[in-house]
């Protein structure tokens, strides 16, 4: 396309009548829409009415649901350590730390003073020397109930935790 | 007309809008946290078990090539018997766990009965037909895993998963004695 083929331009200018006329109308144009905003309209107040009542109940219903999900979102529960299981493990702990310390008196021909001495020590367990040959190991139950592990006369229960383990090999 | 009602017109979304917006977000997030819980649980045993499997297997292909456990390791740190056995992004410390090796001495004392011709007893000390009995002392060793961490649940999973006959949990342990 060339230059010529354009349409030349109006050479027809507009009166500062018209100009004035424009001008006015479109000022009036405008204050009628800002009177109109300034003015709420019913019709939108009536529609944003439900938005904060359907948001509270969302997010009650959210709330709830995260406080106390029902079974059939939460799936199944994770798995706990029952109170006869964590009993379970006390009795073996106190099995453990008095093997300990039947390896240190065959090594050395007497008791440890203290637990340090014991080349294992398991926390959570006292040690208590009623003489030169007799021993004592204290821990707590689940329950905060002592349990005693008595070196002169042990209860069958702490070998009945090893049934089943490995003798292991001779060393 | 006001700036905020410029704003807003031209957003196209009120307060309102966003509070219900937000509020529906709420909800999803609350129905699907459960889910993603249950399946990050999931996974986190799944990699402590199959951690727990893979030292186990080294150490007792350890084991059955030595005939003793790998020495003890402090929690987090690999056995230095086992660094050529273990795969080598395999770490100890692990997200939400630590895993450890042990190894326990313990000792047997078995009553031996002696033969009467090696007692070398005296006429009149005891009676023929009895036995004398020695104590033998023999040490052995056992092997033994243990993971620590806070999380109980996953120490429940651990016990449900290896069973209580060869593992308990002890406060924030649990142990797996290793079969040879």
């Amino acid at each position: 396309m060339k230059i010529e083929d354009l349409d030349s331009p109006a050479e027809r200018v507009s009166s500062p009548e018209d100009r004035n006329r424009l001008v006015a109308e479109a000022i009036a144009h405008a204050e009628t829409k800002e009177a109109n905003y300034r003015q709420p309209s019913k019709l939108g107040r009536r529609t944003g009415q439900w938005k904060a009542p359907l948001s509270l109940v969302v997010l009650m219903l959210a709330a709830y649901i995260a406080v106390a999900p029902p079974p059939w979102l939460a799936g199944a529960p994770l798995p706990q350590v029952s109170s006869a299981e964590r009993g379970r493990g006390v009795v073996a702990a106190l099995q453990m730390q008095a093997r300990q310390i039947e390896v240190f008196r065959a090594r050395h021909g007497r008791l440890p003073r203290t637990l340090d001495e014991v080349p294992v020590r398991i926390p959570g367990i006292r040690f208590v020397r009623s003489n030169s040959r007799v021993y004592q190991l204290v821990a707590a139950r689940p329950n905060g109930r002592a349990l005693v592990y008595d070196s002169a006369k042990p209860d069958p229960q702490f070998e009945d935790v090893e049934i089943g383990w490995d003798p292991g090999p001779r060393s | 007309m006001t700036s905020s009602r410029k704003n807003r017109q031209r957003s196209g979304a009120s307060i309102g809008d966003m509070l219900v917006f937000l509020s529906i977000l709420t909800l999803g997030f609350a129905l699907v946290y459960p889910q993603l819980q249950q399946r990050a649980f999931e996974q986190q045993l799944q990699g402590a078990v199959s951690a727990v499997e893979t030292l186990r297997a080294a150490s007792s292909a350890f084991m059955n090539r030595t005939l003793e456990w790998p020495a003890p390791s402090p929690a987090g740190v690999a056995p230095s018997e086992l660094a050529s056995v273990l795969p080598p992004e395999f770490s100890l410390p692990r997200d939400g766990y630590t895993l450890a090796w042990n190894r326990w001495e313990i000792v047997d004392r078995t009553e031996v009965a002696v033969p009467p011709e090696t007692a070398q007893l005296s006429q009149g000390d005891l009676p023929r037909d009895s036995v004398l009995t020695r104590t033998e002392i023999a040490f052995r060793t056992r092997g033994g895993l243990t993971i620590y961490s806070g999380n109980s649940a996953l120490l429940a999973g651990l016990l449900g998963h290896f069973g209580t006959r060869l593992s308990f949990v002890r406060d924030t342990t649990w142990t797996l004695v290793v079969p040879r």
